[in-house]
C-alpha cells in the first residue's frame, strides 16, 4: 500500500476513486510497530527508513509527521501529538525532500565522527504531549512533559520528566533538562516547578490526561488501518 | 534614528518658549533670535528634543499651534486595574495606594497575572475548608513554593496581608500597636528593676535563641510610631505659636517667632524644645546591621545553588526589594493603570480627553495636528524615460536600468529627485511655500534644491462633492507635462502632480560627500579625518513649510445659528513650521578610501567653469533613460549628463584637474568622458604657470599612460611636451611647491646642475627661455 503525502493541496472530495493516488517519494518505514489502541488520523504522515514504533493509547493528529529518515523513533504510550508536530531527528532542518538527503549524509558524517554515549533515535515517554508546530529533534523525552506552541528541541537533547517547555522556545542540542523543569522567556530561563512539591497536583494532571485521550478518541476518526 | 527611510519629522518650537523672558539676558535673547533666524539643524542634540512624528503632535486651536508630548499637561482622568477592569476612585488610590486591592497579582518570576486556583482534597467532604493558591500559568510559579494558602477565592489581597511566606500570620497595625506597647512598658520595668550588680538579663519570654530580626514591615511601623511621638513631642502647648515649626532643629526663627507669639507680659521662661532624636532601640525602629545574617545568606547560596538568588528585575519588582532569595518572593500586586487628558500648556485648553469608560478606547476631544498640518512625505523619484525619438528597446532599457532605489545606499555626488508629497487635511485651499537651505548643516553637505516651492493644495472636500461638481475635474495631470519634451529635464517651478487634497513637487538633492577629502600634497595638510559620527551619513534636509489659507473666522461655532454673527467672513491664516524630512543614507564611496589620489569634486567654486554646451558628450547609446537635467545647474562644468554614472563637476583648480584626468586614465574611462576635461585641462594649462607640482603630477601620469601601453597621440600630454621646453627655469628646477617669489625671478638666475635635481633628464634645458605670453 503507498503511503500519500500529507499536504494534499487538494480538498479532500476532489479526490475520486478512479484517479490513481500519487504514490509517494518518500520512502516508506522498514517497519512501524502499532499498537491497536493507536488513533492515527487522516492526514498524519509517517515516513523514513528506520523503524517506527508507537505505544498504546497514543494519539496522532491530523498532519503531525513523524519521521525516521535518520533515526527511529519511538512513542510512548499515552503520548499525544498535535496537528503539524514534526517528531523525527532531521525534522528540524527544511523539510525538503533535497535537502534532507543533504541533511542526511551532512548527519551521517556528523554521526560517524561524534561518539554519543546514547543510540541515536528519538524516544517520547508515556503521556508526553507534543503541541501543535513543535519540532522534537531531541533524544529523550521524559515523561509526563509537554512540549507547547511552537517549540523547538534540538538534536541530542535529554529532557527530564514532567517538564514544561513553554511556547516557542528553542532549546539547543545537546541539553540535558533535569526533571520538572520549565523552560519558558525564551531558551533562557529555567525553574523548577510545585510539582514536585505536591504530587496530588502531578496525579490529578495525569487523570486529566487520561480523560483527554477518551476525548480523543471519541472525536477523531481512526485513519490506522492504512499504517497497520 | 532607527526610522525606516523615508520619514518626516515636525518641529514643534516649544524648547526655547520654556524659560520667561526676564531670566534672560539681552545678550542672551538677541543669541535666541539669530538662532530662530538660521536654518533649523537636525544634527544638533537639541533638535533632537524638538522633532516629532505627525502622528505624536497635538494641536491646540486657540493657540494655532503644534503642541508636542512636551508642551503638554497631563491630568489623569481615572485608574483602573489592567487585570480586573475596575475603576479605583481617586479617594481609594490615595488612601490605599496604586496598586490593585482585590485579586490580581502578578507572578513575581515573570509577571504574568497569577490564577486562583484551589487544591483538590482527596475526600470531598466539606470537613476541611479549601485551599486556594496563586500559580502562574506560564512559568509555573505557584504560592505553594513559599507556602501560602488561603481560605477564600476573593478577597485575596487582605488575605494575603495577612500571611507571611511561610504560612506565619502577619499581625495587623493594631496588634502590632498593641505588642509595641507591651513591650516597652515591660523594658520600663526592667530598667527600674534592674540591679546595678547582676549582669542584664533579658526576661522576656521568649528565649533569646529564638530572637528573629524584625521583618521590613514591624521595622516600618516602629519608626512610624516613634517619629509621630517625637512630634507631638515637639508641638508647642499654645495655640499662638507659628504652625511653621522645623520639627528637626529649634532654628532661630522658630525660637524668635515662639518669643513674639506669647505676650510680652508672661515672662515664662520658654523651654527650649528638645531636639529630635533618632530611633535608640529596636522598639523605635532601629536595626543593627548583624553580620550572622550575611552568613546565613552565604550558607544559604551555598546549599541551594545561584538559582535560588533572584535576578535584580525580579528584586525590584517585589514591594520589599531586600529579598534575596526565592523563598521570600511574594507576589506583586498589579500595578493600576490611568486614563489621561491632554492639555495645552499656555492656553489650557484641554487638547485630548478620552471616555470616562474604561473599556472604550474613544476620545470626547481629539485635537490631532494630522487634522490642522499637512502632512509631507517624500520618496525617492523613479527615473523617467525622455521621449526620445529613438524608443528604448525592452532587452537596452532593461539591462540598463538601475536597481530599485536603495534608501540605505544614496550615492554621494549623483543628483538625486525625491517626490515631495503633501496632502493637505484642512476643509480649505492652502497655499503652501517650501524653503531650505541650500546645503544642509552637518558634516555631510548635500546640495538641496526645491523645484517647486509654491504652490497650492486643494481642500480636504469629499470624494462626492469633488464628483458631482459641476466642472469637470481636470484629469490627473500627466506626468510627462513637468518633463519639458525637448531638453527632458524636469521644469521648475511647476508641481509634479496633483490631486484632490494633495500635492507632489520635485526636490532635487546632491548628496554630498561623506569624507571631506583634502587635495593632495598642493596644500600639504590631509583633511581632518574625524571620522563619521553615527548618523552623519543620514540624508536629512530641514525644509520650512508656510501655509496661507483662508478660515472661517467662528469655525468653532458653526452649528449654533447661522444668522448670528458673520458667519461666511473669511479670515487670512498663516502657519509655518520648521520640518525634517530623511530622505535616506549615504553609502560610502568604496574607491574613496584605497587610492592615495582621490576624485575630488568639489564642492566649491563652479564659477569660472568653461560654459560650453558642447562638452556635454552626446547622448550614449545604452542609457537612454537618463534623460533630467535642470538649467539651473550650469551642464557644461559637467563631466556627463546628470544622472549618469559620472556626473560630477570638474574642478577648479589645474592640479585637482590633472588628478582627475589621471584618475580617469587609470580607470580607462572612454574617451568622450574624457572630453570635457581634457578641453578644460589644455585649456588652464595653457593660461597658467605650471608649478612643479603640476609637473609632477604631470609625470606620473606620463609613467602611468606609458605602463598601460596606450597610444601617445594624447592631447594632454602631447601640449605637455610640447610646451615643457617653454616652462620657467624656476619652475623646472625647483621641485618644491609653488612659492610665492618664483614670479619675480629673472630666468637667468641661479644656474642649476640638473644631474642632482629630480630632473635629470632636463639636462638640455640649461638655457633659460623666456617666458611666452600666450
Amino acid at each position: 500500500m503507498s503511503g500519500q503525502p500529507a499536504p494534499a493541496r487538494p480538498a479532500p472530495d476532489r479526490r475520486s476513486s478512479t484517479v490513481p493516488k500519487r504514490t509517494s517519494l518518500l520512502p516508506k518505514p522498514s517497519s512501524i510497530v502499532l499498537d491497536s489502541s493507536v488513533l492515527i488520523a487522516q492526514h498524519a504522515q509517517l515516513t523514513g527508513t528506520h523503524p517506527i514504533t508507537i505505544g498504546p493509547n497514543t494519539v496522532l493528529h491530523p498532519h503531525t509527521k513523524l519521521s525516521s529518515a535518520l533515526a527511529p523513533v519511538v512513542l510512548g504510550e499515552g503520548c499525544v501529538v498535535f496537528e503539524r508536530a514534526k517528531i523525527g531527528i532531521g525534522m528540524g532542518a527544511e523539510p525538503d525532500a533535497e535537502s534532507r538527503q543533504s541533511s542526511r549524509a551532512s548527519s551521517r558524517n556528523s554521526a560517524s565522527t561524534r561518539d554519543s554515549m546514547r543510540s541515536e533515535g528519538t524516544v517520547l515517554a508515556k503521556n508526553v504531549v507534543v503541541e501543535s508546530n513543535a519540532i522534537v529533534e531531541a533524544a529523550e523525552v521524559g515523561e509526563g512533559t509537554v512540549i507547547e506552541v511552537g517549540a523547538v528541541l534540538g538534536r541530542g537533547c535529554i529532557i527530564g520528566k514532567y517538564c514544561t517547555i513553554s511556547a516557542s522556545s528553542i532549546i539547543p542540542p545537546n541539553t540535558r533538562l533535569p526533571d520538572y523543569t520549565v523552560v519558558f522567556s525564551g531558551s533562557q530561563q529555567r525553574i523548577d516547578k510545585t510539582l514536585q512539591l505536591r504530587p496530588e497536583i502531578l496525579d490529578a494532571k495525569v487523570t486529566v490526561h487520561a480523560k483527554q485521550l477518551d476525548m480523543f478518541k471519541k472525536l477523531i476518526p481512526n485513519n490506522i488501518a492504512k499504517w497497520a | 534614528m532607527a526610522q525606516a527611510f523615508p520619514y518626516t519629522y515636525y518641529a514643534c518650537d516649544c524648547f526655547d518658549s520654556n524659560t520667561t523672558t526676564s531670566t534672560k539676558r539681552a545678550s542672551q535673547m538677541l543669541a535666541a533670535a539669530d538662532e530662530e533666524d538660521s536654518t533649523f539643524d537636525p544634527q544638533s542634540s537639541r533638535s533632537n528634543y524638538a522633532l516629532y512624528p505627525l502622528e505624536h503632535l497635538l494641536y491646540c486651536e486657540d493657540c494655532q499651534q503644534i503642541r508636542c508630548p512636551r508642551c503638554i499637561i497631563e491630568e489623569t482622568l481615572n485608574w483602573y486595574c489592567p487585570n480586573c477592569l475596575f475603576e479605583v476612585p481617586s479617594s481609594v488610590v490615595k488612601s490605599d495606594g496604586n496598586r490593585c486591592t482585590r485579586n490580581c497579582f502578578q507572578c513575581p518570576v515573570c509577571i504574568s497575572p497569577l490564577i486562583v486556583n484551589v487544591l483538590d482534597t482527596p475526600d470531598t467532604s466539606s470537613a476541611t475548608p479549601d485551599r486556594h493558591i496563586l500559580a502562574c500559568p506560564y512559568c509555573h510559579w505557584s504560592t505553594i513554593e513559599t507556602g501560602i494558602e488561603f481560605e477564600k477565592h476573593t478577597g485575596v489581597y487582605g488575605q494575603l496581608a495577612r500571611i507571611a511566606n511561610g504560612g506565619r500570620p502577619i499581625p495587623t497595625p493594631k496588634e502590632r500597636d498593641k505588642e509595641r506597647e507591651k513591650r516597652k512598658e515591660l523594658e520600663a520595668r526592667q530598667q527600674d528593676s534592674r540591679n546595678p550588680l547582676s549582669p542584664s538579663t533579658n526576661s522576656s519570654a521568649t528565649a533569646v535563641g529564638d530572637y528573629e530580626p524584625p521583618s521590613r514591615d514591624e521595622v516600618f511601623s516602629n519608626l512610624a510610631a516613634f517619629y509621630k511621638c517625637q512630634i507631638e513631642a515637639q508641638k508647642p502647648p499654645n495655640l499662638f505659636a507659628s504652625g511653621e515649626f522645623n520639627f528637626s532643629s529649634p532654628s532661630a526663627h522658630s525660637r524668635i517667632m515662639n518669643l513674639y507669639s506669647t505676650t510680652t507680659a508672661k515672662k515664662q521662661k520658654r523651654a527650649k524644645p528638645a531636639t529630635m532624636r533618632e530611633a535608640a532601640s529596636e522598639l523605635e525602629g532601629l536595626t543593627i546591621h548583624d553580620p550572622a545574617s550575611d552568613n546565613a545568606a552565604i550558607e544559604r547560596i551555598k546549599r541551594d545553588g545561584w538559582s535560588s538568588t533572584l535576578s535584580p528585575t525580579q528584586k525590584l519588582a517585589q514591594t520589599n526589594p531586600h529579598v534575596h532569595f526565592e523563598a521570600e518572593l511574594r507576589p506583586i500586586p498589579t500595578l493600576l493603570c490611568t486614563k489621561r487628558s491632554k492639555r495645552c500648556r499656555s492656553c489650557r485648553h484641554i487638547l485630548s480627553k478620552p471616555e470616562s469608560k474604561i473599556t472604550s478606547t474613544r476620545y470626547k476631544i481629539k485635537l490631532l495636528a494630522l487634522n490642522h498640518i499637512p502632512r509631507l512625505s517624500i520618496r525617492a523619484l523613479p527615473p523617467t524615460n525622455v521621449p526620445s525619438s529613438v524608443p528604448p528597446t525592452p532587452g537596452s532599457s532593461s539591462s540598463s536600468q538601475q536597481q530599485p532605489f536603495s534608501y540605505h545606499a544614496i550615492r554621494s555626488g549623483v543628483p538625486t529627485h525625491f517626490l515631495l508629497h503633501l496632502s493637505n487635511p484642512l476643509f480649505d485651499p492652502i497655499r503652501v511655500t517650501l524653503a531650505t537651505s541650500s546645503t544642509t548643516p552637518g558634516k555631510v553637505q548635500s546640495r538641496v534644491t526645491i523645484l517647486c516651492p509654491q504652490f497650492d493644495v486643494g481642500a480636504n472636500t469629499d470624494v462626492w462633492d469633488d464628483a458631482l461638481s459641476a466642472s469637470p475635474a481636470p484629469p490627473s495631470r500627466n506626468r510627462g507635462a513637468t518633463i519639458n519634451a525637448e531638453t527632458g529635464l524636469i521644469e521648475a517651478g511647476k508641481v509634479w502632480d496633483k490631486g484632490r487634497n494633495w500635492t507632489s513637487v520635485v526636490v532635487e538633492v546632491v548628496p554630498g560627500f561623506l569624507q571631506d577629502i583634502g587635495s593632495f600634497g598642493g596644500e600639504g595638510k590631509r583633511a581632518e579625518e574625524e571620522g563619521l559620527n553615527d548618523d552623519d551619513d543620514l540624508l536629512e534636509i530641514p525644509i520650512f513649510v508656510r501655509l496661507e489659507f483662508e478660515a472661517d473666522v467662528h469655525a468653532d461655532e458653526r452649528g449654533l445659528g447661522d444668522s448670528r454673527g458673520s458667519k461666511g467672513e473669511k479670515e487670512r491664516r498663516e502657519e509655518a513650521f520648521w520640518t525634517v524630512v530623511g530622505a535616506g543614507r549615504i553609502k560610502e564611496l568604496e574607491d574613496a578610501k584605497n587610492k592615495p589620489k582621490k576624485k575630488h569634486a568639489g564642492d566649491t567654486g563652479k564659477d569660472e567653469s568653461q560654459a560650453d554646451p558642447d562638452a556635454r558628450p552626446k547622448k550614449r547609446g545604452k542609457t537612454t533613460e537618463y534623460a533630467e537635467d535642470t538649467e539651473a545647474k550650469n551642464p557644461g562644468n559637467y563631466l556627463a549628463k546628470l544622472g549618469g554614472p559620472i556626473a560630477m563637476e570638474i574642478p577648479a583648480d589645474l592640479l585637482e584637474k590633472i588628478h582627475l584626468y589621471n584618475a580617469m586614465l587609470q580607470l580607462g574611462l572612454p574617451k568622450f568622458v574624457q572630453l570635457p576635461l581634457i578641453d578644460t585641462l589644455v585649456l588652464q594649462m595653457y593660461k597658467t604657470n605650471l608649478s612643479a607640482c603640476h609637473l609632477d603630477t604631470l609625470e606620473i601620469t606620463i609613467g602611468r599612460f606609458y605602463s598601460r601601453g596606450v597610444a601617445i597621440l594624447d592631447p594632454v600630454l602631447n601640449h605637455l611636451i610640447g610646451t615643457y621646453y617653454f616652462h620657467s627655469l624656476a619652475d623646472c628646477t625647483h621641485p618644491e611647491p609653488t612659492r610665492k617669489e618664483t614670479t619675480t625671478q629673472d630666468d637667468d638666475a641661479g644656474r642649476t646642475d640638473f644631474t642632482t635635481t629630480k630632473r635629470k633628464y632636463l639636462g638640455f634645458a640649461d638655457h633659460s627661455a623666456n617666458r611666452q605670453a600666450f
